[in-house]
């Protein structure tokens, strides 16, 4: 995968698959998330996934619970709900499908 | 050594340098802007707060305790812009209402068109077209309202102005917009516009030669004016004896001036625009010195119109309705012009010139 400009909108359309997955390992807060990210090709900063993951909460596909910090002030950890994994594991039967339906296409040489 | 103001950010002190704090709050500020029609605005807003709360921690220690605006400034990168969604944009841009300003990105000549194109939603090109054809059909007149629009109209500098210019929101995804906009890119432009400015940019090279081949003659008619000149033969008499020497350089010369500088900047703005180019800084200099000598041309023409617009008249009416200068007799009132007309008039002979006509003599002073 490169991480040319010309995938940043497929990119885009799949940061919400990555996080979802992310959280759906462990309960993460959102520094955990863009360090999960990092290096990766979904990497971003903070200015993207808080309004997404605003939206994803809103969607009814995470949900947050508060906790202390050792350092600093209380944090939101982030867990899928329900929902969340539901669409997550959707997601990803769709994604597979897509992409065999690439190879087919192409005829069988992909 | 810069200047350092505490800020509260989710309910913390901060100490940043102020140019840093600028930064964050316009940062703050175009966050806020896209996520306007965010719901949970108030809520992302103080998650990205306490996100530079975090950040600014880790940069600080004991021994430091000021955030720079270096550290500022890649903070704030590492961020991101925050984005709305493009929904956000897109009804955020159908209530902004638009104004008319000057935009220079892209311009050809002032920006006045290209200004006018954003504000009526129309092709920068047309709206050329129009202002050319608008000033050919008022003999020139039209360069008049283009020029007082340029210089009165604001211009749209920061991306703030050109989101109001254009009636889009000041978001990333506008400013991207905007910026793809611009690009020459010739698959963006539509198969019937590509004609349109093809066409045009045929159009401005014709006009382009044309005004330079103008210009060449022009300056030409001046050398050989001045020429003549030296050699007597637009020595003038009587009257407007006055007139001869330094006058009769520099009202040839304004006049030539007169003439000659429209057809320069006719020149070069066609050419730019059959080039496909834009303004530069230097030849917005130079050609606003050039309106500025052709202006002052202007004066001088009317100074001098208006100081011996009566020795011509007593000269005329004195000389049997002819003007003379040098060897040639000009009848310029035919009510006072004899039918004989040039035999029997005698070219006036002064003091200082007792000679033949035609032959070339020169005043002293």
């Amino acid at each position: 995968m490169t991480k040319d400009d010309s995938y940043g909108g497929l990119r885009k359309g799949l940061l919400e698959v990555a996080v979802l997955s992310v959280v759906s390992a462990q309960e993460v807060y959102a520094a955990d998330i863009l360090e999960h990210l990092h290096g990766t090709e979904f990497e971003t900063g903070e200015g993207t996934l808080y309004p997404l993951l605003s939206r994803l909460k809103r969607e009814g596909l995470l949900e947050y619970s508060w906790a202390e910090s050792t350092s600093g002030p209380p944090r939101k950890y982030y867990g899928l709900t329900a929902r969340g994994t539901q669409r997550l594991a959707d997601t990803k039967t769709y994604l597979h499908e897509l992409t065999s339906t690439l190879r087919t296409l192409g005829g069988n040489n992909a | 050594m810069r200047k350092v103001t505490t800020t509260n950010l989710n309910g913390r002190a901060y100490q940043l340098e102020e140019p840093a704090y600028e930064k964050l709050q316009t940062y703050l500020g175009r966050a806020e802007a896209a996520l306007t029609d965010n719901p949970d605005k108030a809520e992302v807003m103080s998650d990205i707060e306490q996100a530079v709360a975090d950040k600014c921690d880790r940069l600080l220690t004991a021994h430091k305790n000021v955030v720079s605006l270096e550290q500022m400034t890649d903070l704030l990168k590492q961020m991101g812009e925050v984005e709305g969604t493009a929904d956000e944009a897109q009804t955020a841009a159908a209530g902004r209402p638009k104004r008319l300003f000057v935009i220079h990105d892209g311009a050809m000549f002032m920006g006045v068109c290209n200004g006018l194109a954003a504000y009526l939603g129309l092709q920068p090109n047309l709206i050329r077209l129009t202002f050319v054809l608008l000033t050919i059909s008022t003999s020139g007149v039209w360069i008049l309202v283009y020029l007082v629009l340029g210089l009165f109209l604001p211009r749209a500098e920061t991306e703030a102005e050109l989101a109001e210019a254009y009636g889009k929101p000041l978001t990333a995804q506008g400013i991207v917009a905007r910026a793809r906009e611009r690009a020459p890119s010739a698959e963006s432009m539509e198969r019937a516009s590509r004609l349109v400015a093809r066409v045009l940019r045929i159009v401005a090279r014709i006009i382009s030669v044309a005004s330079a081949i103008g210009f060449g003659l022009a300056t030409f008619s001046w050398l050989w004016t001045l020429w003549q000149v030296v050699l007597g033969r637009l020595h003038l008499y009587d009257q407007l004896h006055i007139m001869n020497g330094w006058r009769e350089w520099l009202t040839i010369t304004a006049a030539y001036l007169l003439v000659a500088i429209p057809l320069v900047l006719l020149a070069r703005l066609t050419g730019r625009m059959a080039d496909n180019r834009r303004q530069s800084r230097l030849s917005t200099v130079s050609e606003s010195s050039l309106a500025v000598l052709w202006g002052l041309s202007i004066v001088t023409l009317i100074a001098f119109a208006t100081a011996y617009a009566g020795n011509v008249r007593d000269y005329v009416q004195s000389h049997a309705g002819h003007l003379d200068v040098g060897g040639s007799h000009l009848c310029v009132d035919d009510s006072r012009c004899d039918t004989n007309g040039r035999k029997s008039y005698e070219r006036p002979s002064s003091p200082a010139d007792p000679q033949m006509p035609g032959k070339p003599t020169l005043y002293n002073y």
